[in-house]
């Protein structure tokens, strides 16, 4: 099985279960059980509960909704974002070029992590917070792709035949030059994903992240770091989950570029 | 009236002479999860500061392990009859810095602690203050404008530590570089890191006996568990409830558990539609389990049934917590006309994991009685300047409030609209600041107890209690003790057996 | 980066070298102080944006209304934003970074203070990165395909998938807590000393391990690209040794990995921020999150404007080593 396929399987093997997690553990991921709290591993809490009695692996597969919800959504707006307006700054060139390739350029400036977690702070954190605060912080990565691919294909010999045959340079665009980056750019799009899986899980645990009781990757870490020393399957478990779930995209990621290179 | 208690010289010196310890065992070692911003005591309202600040600086009174205001820095004191001139006698002590302390020491701190330039949060305090008059070097007269019964728990607290007029004059750095007339003395200081003060050998009520106390800010409690178990620590603030068990059953350790000085609620906004209505919010204080709240949350405590912690002598003895009812909350709720779809906003400040695990608690029992509470965790200063202050942006919040050493400093701002829960009642402004000001100590306790009766009628806030303070020790350190209330660390009397 | 300009672009234009480097160092300098500028700019306003200010949070639950406005203003921070913002730039461009609100001394000191710590990690972890990266990197794309370059790829993709602070916890749990080689708390009550400085091995084996991942892909496909051009092929037909061939594919290879490298230095100065937390490091990270927490602008300020001189610095000397180190560049 190539690594994209096998990448694919993972992830979707891992959304099902995100999505499932009552019916496969058997409890309720936000409902406190008082009298079960802290209870060790069993053949009942494969990784024992937590300090409202609560499932820890209930959480750690439910964890997976909203990270990975957050994830792909805050890719999405970081590849909109950083894409189009590439396109465009390619595209119309002249000053709408200079200016924006400027405002990204500081962007990149910015070391990403500290970028994320000022933006999210001075939004007072949150789930939403983060998605937007992550997909600005991405977003230069993706301009810079976008903005040189169009560049390049625009330049193409198959876009100047169009031109010549009285396309207009929109039509150009659109027809030629975008879907054949867009190939590329999903190469991008799957590493990205796998990193803000693993940035939506440090802002969490740094507190900024998804608010509880809402369980998601990085919180259910959180809650189960203050019992670390003496708990350490409680923390073991969700972080094994994370860790697929990026390495899934991972291996979409390279597997999609090996396709890419034998294909060139 | 006059008082004078022996000093602790002589358990000092008694716990001095029984050590015969190695050079190691006179370090000791602490844990503690917060830490302070800043050791200028008249800067700061941060508990953390007073807990370590206590080591460093003496204020003219402090509190026993009774809880009762002695005699400290001053050797003694006397009130006027009409309450409105303090006298205090002041002892020979010594600061860090060499100099002696004296009448003109007392002069210039509490002439700090009022002025404008300081900005000093407790201000407020002093401002009853019209002069602080010396007689002579070793006697100090503070007069009032007005009776306040109040003002020997704030000399007695943090910031009425006494500092040198000397380096007052010169605008010196005490937030950096304290110097105080305390048992230690600040030897270095690494932020997020330690604090390490060592033995101050001059210390007027005999030198304390360790040579050094090192303490560690360690906000992870399983982190501070771990340490102690290790070793690496001799004492920890906080004791994770997972392993209280484990400390209590380990010889070689030992479990403190005793009353802390907190009140934990859960603010209710009235300005918002049906929490405007006493019943709905009495309905509330029954629909949740509150003894869960503390047990779970909290790692155990004694229920309250209005503002005041409990076994504090001001606790009106006809009050008793509200029972847990989730049917007659129910009842009340319909009576009230609560629609079916009721949601309230819990807000919950980061970082204090127990008030955030508290608010799912009590979420899981809003539940129960058809009220749905949406979650949002805000940080701390969003906390401060939008829920507790400005625009009161919440429907509920879970807060604990700090032990206070005087009724008014709790009470005070309750009944008016100043206060976060909103709940305004002329009567109850009135009885508090009415007893505010009164010296007859009968007076002032009747008019405190009307007052927080009619708080409990009035319910602004979902009463869960007062948690026990639970701290572990190796089973060796003995003479250690939390001050009641304010929860500083005394290290004075601490050894190693 | 924020270079328009390379210096390999102008010298293709036939300018003397040194027109190049003169024009070189103007447009750097001229974009970082506008990137500078811009980021300060971000800062400044992302931190009013955030409610709650200084005065608000040491005024506590118990400081009245008035209170804290005397204390705001004492701190200044009653004057209008615009005034401060001017204050704020006119300051910095005197060199100045104002004092902390909360520790109430210069920024300067308390970015003194912290660095060491924030710098041995970071210096570690990069060292550690460095050589595990190009040592893979390098080993696995001499042998594409073989047994060395799949364990070597596996690797790299775990690597990449983990998270930093979890894997923070799996390294305390192993050798702090059952094995008990490492103190559960990062450094001395002193701070960092010289002979504690190996208790930041663990944290600096979290940042560098993925780091070390991402060097290594890097430095693999460069080789790889190297060993498919000409003059390999050549040496090769002419018989010339596999280890010398190899030292040649390094030493062109390796210096096309310098940008990569400067991204991770640059951006190790606040990547520990997390690393920090995990294990109680009193560092720069610990410093702004305390910051932030306390609305200490001026540190906030101070420690991003570090941050962000620091990684272009990085960038632009990584720049300037391509040029100087790679063969294929240098003018003959």
């Amino acid at each position: 099985m190539n690594r994209a396929r096998f990448g694919t399987v993972l992830f979707v093997i891992i959304a099902l279960a995100a999505v499932f997690a009552p019916q496969l553990s058997g409890y309720d991921p936000i409902k406190p059980d008082y009298r079960a709290r802290y209870a060790p591993p069993s053949t009942t809490h494969p990784l024992g509960t937590d300090g409202l009695g609560r499932d820890v692996l209930a959480r750690s597969l439910a964890g997976g909704r909203v990270s990975l919800v957050v994830a792909l959504s805050a890719t999405l707006l970081t590849l909109t974002l950083g894409g189009v307006l590439g396109v465009v700054a390619a595209g119309l060139g002249g000053v709408t070029d200079t200016v924006l390739s400027r405002v990204f350029d500081a962007l990149l400036a910015f070391p990403g992590f500290l970028l994320i977690l000022l933006v999210v702070a001075s939004l007072g954190g949150g789930t939403l917070q983060t998605i937007m605060a992550m997909g600005v912080a991405g977003s230069p990565v993706f301009f810079r792709l976008a903005r040189s691919f169009t560049r390049n294909e625009m330049k193409a010999e198959y876009v100047t035949a169009a031109g010549a045959l009285g396309a207009t340079r929109g039509r150009q665009l659109m027809r030629h030059a975008v879907p054949n980056f867009l190939g590329s750019m999903v190469v991008q799009v799957a590493s990205t994903a796998a990193a803000f899986l693993l940035v939506e899980a440090s802002l969490s645990f740094l507190g900024l992240g998804v608010p509880l009781p809402t369980p998601s990757w990085g919180n259910v870490l959180q809650d189960a770091r203050s019992f670390l020393t003496t708990q350490p399957w409680a923390a073991v478990g969700p972080g094994v989950f994370l860790a697929s779930a990026s390495l899934s995209f991972q291996f979409m990621s390279d597997g999609m570029r090996d396709m890419l290179d034998r294909r060139s | 009236m006059k008082i004078r208690i022996v000093p602790r010289v002589l358990v000092a010196a008694a716990a001095a002479l029984a050590i015969g310890a190695t050079a190691s065992a006179q370090t000791l070692t602490m844990a503690m999860s917060a830490q302070p911003d800043t050791l200028d005591p008249q800067v700061t309202s941060a508990t953390a500061a007073f807990q370590v600040g206590k080591s460093i600086y003496d204020g003219l009174v402090e509190v026993d392990q009774s809880g009762r205001i002695v005699p400290a820095l001053a050797k003694s004191y006397s009130i006027s009859a009409d309450g409105l001139a303090y006298t205090f006698e002041l002892n020979d002590a010594t600061f860090h810095d060499g100099t002696a302390f004296d009448s003109a020491d007392v002069v210039a701190t509490l002439g700090r602690i009022s002025a404008e330039a300081t900005a000093s949060p407790k201000a407020s305090e002093f401002t009853n203050i019209t002069s602080v008059v010396p007689n002579g070097d070793h006697a100090v007269t503070v007069n009032l404008a007005k009776p306040t019964p109040a003002l020997l728990a704030s000399l007695a607290s943090g910031w009425g530590a006494m500092l040198p007029s000397e380096k007052l004059a010169e605008g010196h750095d005490f937030g950096n570089e304290p110097v105080g007339t305390g048992p230690f003395k600040l030897a270095s200081w690494v932020r997020d890191n330690a604090i390490t003060l060592s033995r101050n050998a001059d210390y007027y009520q005999g030198a304390p006996a360790l040579e050094q106390v090192v303490i560690r800010f360690v906000s992870d409690s399983a982190v501070q568990y771990q340490g102690l178990s290790t070793g690496e620590f001799d004492i920890i603030d906080t004791v994770p409830q997972a392993q209280q068990a484990a400390v209590e059953s380990n010889p070689a350790l030992a479990l403190v558990r005793e009353p802390s000085g907190l009140v934990l609620v859960a603010g209710i906004n009235s300005r918002l539609p049906y929490l405007n209505d006493a019943r709905v919010r009495r309905a509330l204080n029954m629909a949740v389990d509150t003894e869960i709240v503390l047990e779970v949350a909290y790692g155990g405590g004694t229920q309250v049934g209005t503002f005041m912690e409990a076994g504090s002598p001001w606790y009106p003895e006809s009050v008793t917590p509200f029972a847990f009812d989730p049917e007659k909350a129910k009842a009340l709720l319909k009576d009230a006309g609560v629609p079916s779809d009721f949601t309230i906003k819990l807000v919950l400040p980061q970082p204090y994991p127990q008030h955030i695990q508290a608010g799912q608690i009590v979420q899981d029992f809003l539940r129960d009685v058809g009220v749905n509470a949406e979650i949002s965790i805000v940080e701390w200063g969003v906390w401060l300047s939008e829920i507790y202050g400005g625009p009161h942006d919440f429907g509920m919040t879970v807060v604990g409030h700090t032990g206070k050493l005087d009724p008014s400093g709790r009470l005070t701002g309750l009944g008016t609209d100043r206060n976060y829960t909103g709940v305004v009642d002329d009567e109850v402004a009135n009885w508090i600041a009415t007893a505010n000001v009164t010296s007859d100590p009968a007076m002032r306790h009747s008019l405190y107890s009307q007052a927080l009766i009619r708080i409990h009628d009035d319910a602004p806030f979902i009463f869960f209690g007062t948690p026990d303070r639970v701290y572990g020790k190796k089973a060796g350190v003995v003479g250690f003790w939390m001050t009641p209330l304010l929860d500083s660390f005394d290290f004075r009397a601490a050894h190693f057996e | 980066m924020t270079l328009t300009t390379s210096p390999t672009a102008e010298r293709r234009r036939g300018l003397t070298e040194r027109e190049v480097v003169s024009r070189y160092l103007l447009i750097q300098t001229v974009s970082f102080v506008i990137t500078l500028w811009a980021v300060l700019t971000l800062v400044f306003l992302a931190m009013r944006a955030l409610p709650g200010d200084a005065a608000t949070i040491m005024g506590g639950l118990d400081a009245s209304a008035s209170q804290v406005s005397a204390m705001r203003a004492q701190l200044g921070l009653d004057r209008s934003l615009p005034a401060q913002y001017i204050t704020y730039l006119s300051d910095v461009a005197q060199g100045d970074l104002g004092a902390s609100l909360r520790e109430r001394r210069p920024v300067v000191r308390v970015l003194v203070d912290r660095m060491p710590v924030t710098l041995t990690v970071a210096s570690m972890a990069f060292v550690i990165s460095l050589v595990l990266g190009l040592g893979l990197g390098l080993l696995a794309g001499l042998r594409p395909g073989g047994t060395f370059d799949r364990v070597a790829l596996l690797f790299t993709t775990v690597a990449l998938a983990l998270p930093e602070f979890w894997f923070g916890f799996l390294l305390i749990l192993l050798f702090a807590v059952q094995l008990g080689w490492f103190p559960v708390l990062g450094l001395p009550p002193q701070g960092l000393t010289l002979a504690a400085s190996w208790h930041l091995l663990l944290p600096a084996v979290t940042l560098a391990i993925p780091r070390a991942a991402q060097v290594a892909r890097l430095a693999r496909a460069r080789v790889l690209e190297e060993r498919s051009s000409d003059y390999v092929r050549t040496a090769r037909s002419k018989g010339l040794r596999p280890w010398a061939v190899a030292k040649h594919i390094a030493s062109n290879s390796l210096p096309g990995t310098i940008p990569l490298l400067a991204l991770e230095l640059g951006g190790l100065l606040t990547g520990t921020i997390v690393v920090e937390q995990v294990f109680g490091l009193p560092g720069l990270g610990a410093t702004i999150l305390g910051a932030i927490g306390a609305r200490d602008y001026p540190v906030v300020q101070g420690v991003t404007i570090l941050a962000v001189t620091v990684y272009v610095l990085v960038n632009w000397l990584a720049d300037i080593m391509q040029v100087v180190t790679d063969p294929r560049l240098r003018v003959s």
